[in-house]
């Protein structure tokens, strides 16, 4: 009976995941804090731990499918914002779902290797956090330093972050203000970047159904190591989100070229989800917004809990592979029939009719100005990782103020 | 179409004149004041604004974690992730978030007021 209740809160879980996954600035969060504010109602028909896998399974999920609005309709989150220009230069070129299945295999690899190496990483993290929290601000603000620097275009990647992060400190702390997130990452890396896709894409070529994927195997064992290694760093280290943390890793893996580039970027979310619960069981800390939810459900998290979690992990990996596969074909025809323009108009227009109805009128104001400082590095051509400081400043303030 | 030039004028106008508004709005931004006894489970997630007396101060062992037991017609317990200066009888002016803790409310606070001082 709990077998079939956790079975079923799973399939549950990878339902939810699909809609958010594929809805553009739906985010995991949103989901997942409804759950919490639900779980005494919810709580007389399903355990806690089958309320866990519920929010486990939806967060696998959607780091699968999320990349499919992130290439067909460039409308990324934060965690596949990086994504979106090498993913629209497959759609470009009519290779929407060639760039879908490279992320696939990032997602899928990236999520078994991370199980595979829980236990080397609980070991990890229990060795080196030390040495990160006596110096995680002065990390952070030289992994900043070091992102602006490397950036051709210094003076305005370092007015992007401190737009951003000044934007990510107001917001953070504006009293009384439900689901600030949604309009600060919907309008940087939302809304923006559909802006700037409507003003440069007037239609699409025709997209290929079934694009072979010709990737070197030490490519895909470069991008899959990178993987792992921002999965750890986003462990470690609050506020350096899955793009920010993939730039550190590109440092060690230089030369992927985008189809590296693109298997890089379908694991950073999936192993960030994986060893967050390495974060959450070695140092009660939580890294991300379905983390903290299950934190919130469950008095303490045993081992026990981490052991199921992590072959609820695997479970959803695999639907979340068929169904990625399924939808990315779903939407390489739609993308060929469907307005191109008219369809991201909708999305936008779904975004800010959503933003009052979640955060208010002060939600508006915010998704206005968050989306004019996300044009900013589309229009100079800095990296869009520079918005992060939206999360990274407030988080450099707190821990050096 | 807007050409690159102009796009990029607006945006860093609306960006910047957001800014400004955002900050004149957290400036002026106040949660009203409320009483002790309105902090309860219900409000679970909620932030909240109090006045209270400390009539306890407890500084937990290895962390930099306050616990403060706050009382006004009654009392409940408040949490600071840092070592705050406060001593038992000061009237405090707090804003913090509504948590159940084993069972019972308290607040995690994020900003502490003592006697007019932070």
């Amino acid at each position: 009976m709990v077998f079939l209740e956790l079975l079923l809160a799973a399939l549950l879980g990878t339902l939810a995941g699909v809609v958010t996954g594929l809805t553009p600035g739906i985010h995991i969060n949103l989901v997942s804090v409804l759950i919490v504010t639900a779980a005494p109602l919810l709580g007389q028909y399903f355990s806690l731990v089958s309320l866990c896998a519920f929010i486990i399974s939806m967060s696998v999920t959607h780091s699968f499918l999320d990349t499919i609005p992130s290439v067909f309709l460039g409308a990324p989150d934060a965690a596949t914002a990086l994504g979106v220009l090498p993913g629209h230069r497959y759609l470009l070129r009519g290779w929407g779902l060639m760039a879908v299945k490279l992320s696939l295999v990032g997602s899928l690899v990236g999520a078994v290797l991370s199980v595979l190496l829980f236990p080397l990483f609980t070991l990890l993290v229990t060795l080196t956090y030390p040495f990160f929290k006596a110096v995680i601000g002065w990390l952070l603000l030289a992994i900043v330093l070091f992102m602006i620097l490397r950036d051709r275009l210094k003076a305005w990647s370092a007015f992007v972050f401190l737009l951003a992060g000044a934007l990510g400190v107001l917001v953070l702390n504006l009293p009384g203000l439900q689901n600030p997130l949604f309009p600060l990452l919907s309008g940087l890396f939302g809304v923006a970047t559909l802006f700037v896709s409507l003003q440069e894409t007037t239609s699409l070529p025709p997209q290929q159904e079934s694009p072979e994927l010709n990737v070197r195997p030490g490519v895909t064992v470069q991008a899959l190591s990178a993987g792992q290694i921002a999965g750890f760093l986003t462990a470690m280290l609050p506020g350096l989100g899955p793009a920010s943390a993939a730039v550190l890793s590109l440092q060690v893996f230089r030369n992927l070229g985008d189809h590296g580039y693109m298997i890089l970027q379908g694991s950073l979310s999936t192993v960030n989800f994986v060893l967050s619960l390495a974060a959450l069981l070695v140092l009660d800390k939580a890294r991300n917004g379905s983390v903290i939810a299950i934190q919130q459900l469950l008095a303490s998290v045993t081992l026990a809990h981490i052991m199921l979690f992590l072959a609820i992990t695997l479970t959803a990996t695999g639907a979340a592979t068929l169904l990625t596969l399924w939808f990315g074909k779903v939407f390489c025809r739609l993308v060929s029939v469907v307005n191109y323009r008219a369809l991201v108009t909708g999305i936008i227009l779904f975004i800010v009719i959503l933003t009052p109805i979640l955060s208010s009128w002060t939600g508006v104001l915010i998704l206005i100005t968050s989306t004019a400082v996300g044009l900013i590095p589309a229009i100079v051509k800095v990296a869009r990782v520079h918005a992060m400081g939206c999360l990274l400043l407030p988080v450099i303030l707190y821990f050096l103020g | 179409m807007l050409n690159d030039r102009t796009l990029l004028i607006a945006s860093v106008t609306v960006s910047l004149a957001g800014i400004g508004a955002l900050a004149i709005l957290l400036a002026t931004s106040e949660l009203p004041l409320e009483g002790l006894a309105t902090v309860d489970a219900s409000r679970e997630g909620e932030s909240v604004r109090v006045r209270a007396t400390v009539t306890s101060v407890r500084h937990a062992k290895n962390a930099s974690v306050t616990i403060l037991t706050l009382s006004e017609t009654l009392e409940r317990k408040a949490v600071v992730f840092d070592v705050v200066n406060v001593t038992k009888g000061a009237v405090v002016d707090v804003i913090g978030d509504v948590q159940e803790y084993q069972g019972e409310p308290e607040l995690v606070i994020r900003k502490l007021v003592v006697d007019g001082r932070r």
